[in-house]
């Protein structure tokens, strides 16, 4: 039986660590912040928003690099993607029916858990509005601060964007 | 700790948990663990990387930074849970989005001061061999934008409120070159950051895991 040095478990614990630990926060505030510009008229009226796209798409590409290494970062990964899809089909001139009823994926929870039920990218993007508030979640305030990945856009700065819900 | 409490309390817009002014504490000295002996501080011999408190005295600077944003939000409004506070707070209007504008530029300024004076060898243009100090260099410009980018948001969140809400806050030219500027800024930063991320070689380039204690403890929570 081959067993690994003391050195070899320290190597192997101290990159597991440090992938765990990469400073994936930063990306997820730049990836809010981006997904936050896109398809706003009043700023791409003024600001050059050419560059946050493909920003957008490295990000995206940079968390698939990264891997699900906690289930929290898989969540945040699968939550952005979702963010993705709604963000693609709210800017497509074909759909303006579907505009009206398209709902942001405020939740990581909500996003994760209709991907594991099966449905797919459309599902996420058509969540229940009962089940979700980003103005008033006074009566599901335990159950939102118990599970910290739920709440992602949930502070107090965020729920300004969810301005055509 | 007051590092992860100023900027994981600048992303929630909520007040810090700790104050640096109930804590008046000089910052290390920045000289190696090794030339300090009991008979005093000794010289460094030959040339060695620069210790590393240099680069923890500059991540703690930063947090102050953050922690002066906060305090001057939070001054007149007091902070509630979300869904809990007044909504009349939020309405945007003309002075609330100058003295907004204000305290980003103020910001701002104390970023460049910042900027201007780190140690050489930490400046982001700096040229080195030292993988460590590359290290060093590479966190501090994501800490940078990123609580450059905190500082600009509040902009873009009042941008998108105006349109959302259709106001006429925003119909002075002033105030709406200023106003987009700082959206722009907000957003240079964003895709200055993924860069900065993508370009690294993965997480062994960017450093001890201590640098990531705040990802460590909030990840979930950090859009």
């Amino acid at each position: 039986m081959v067993v690994p040095s003391a050195k070899y478990v320290f190597f192997s614990f101290s990159r597991l660590t440090q992938r765990y630990l990469y400073p994936t926060t930063d990306l997820y505030t730049a990836l809010g912040t981006l997904f936050a510009v896109q398809g706003q008229e009043l700023i791409s009226k003024y600001v050059d928003c050419g560059a946050a796209d493909s920003a957008v798409d490295t990000a995206l590409d940079y968390l698939n690099k990264l891997g699900d290494v906690s289930p929290a970062v898989a969540r945040c990964r699968k939550y952005f993607h979702s963010l993705r899809a709604w963000s693609d089909k709210r800017r497509s001139p074909l759909n303006t029916a579907i505009l009206r009823d398209m709902q942001v994926p405020v939740s990581i929870r909500a996003a994760a858990s209709t991907r594991e039920s099966g449905r797919g990218v459309d599902s996420d993007i058509h969540l229940d509005p009962m089940s979700i508030s980003s103005h008033d979640f006074g009566e599901n305030a335990g159950e939102f601060l118990c599970d910290p990945t739920s709440g992602l856009f949930l502070e107090p700065l965020l729920p300004d964007l969810f301005f055509d819900i | 700790m007051l590092t992860p409490c100023s900027f994981v309390s600048l992303k929630h817009g909520r007040p810090p948990a700790i104050s640096s002014e109930s804590l008046p504490v000089d910052p290390p000295a920045t000289i190696h663990d090794d030339c300090i002996t009991d008979e005093g501080i000794c010289e460094v011999r030959g040339s060695r990387t620069p210790s590393p408190i240099h680069f923890f005295n500059a991540i703690v600077q930063l947090a102050h930074i953050a922690e002066t944003m906060l305090s001057y939000m939070l001054k007149d409004a007091p902070w509630c849970l979300p869904g809990h506070g007044q909504s009349s707070a939020r309405e945007l209007d003309p002075i609330r989005l100058n003295i907004q504008i204000r305290l980003v530029v103020e910001q701002e300024g104390k970023l460049a001061m910042w900027l201007s004076g780190l140690p050489r060898h930490l400046q982001f243009d700096a040229e080195t061999t030292d993988g460590k100090v590359k290290r060093q260099q590479k966190m501090l410009r994501v800490r940078y934008l990123h609580i450059r980018l905190m500082s600009h948001r509040p902009n873009l969140l009042s941008v998108i409120q105006a349109g959302r809400d259709k106001t006429t806050v925003l119909d002075g030219d002033f105030l709406r070159s200023v106003v987009m500027a700082s959206v722009q800024q907000c957003l240079d930063c964003a895709c200055d950051i993924v860069t900065m991320l993508k370009d690294t070689n993965g997480p062994e380039d960017m450093g001890a895991w201590w640098y990531h204690l705040p990802s460590m403890c909030f990840s979930p929570s950090h859009a």
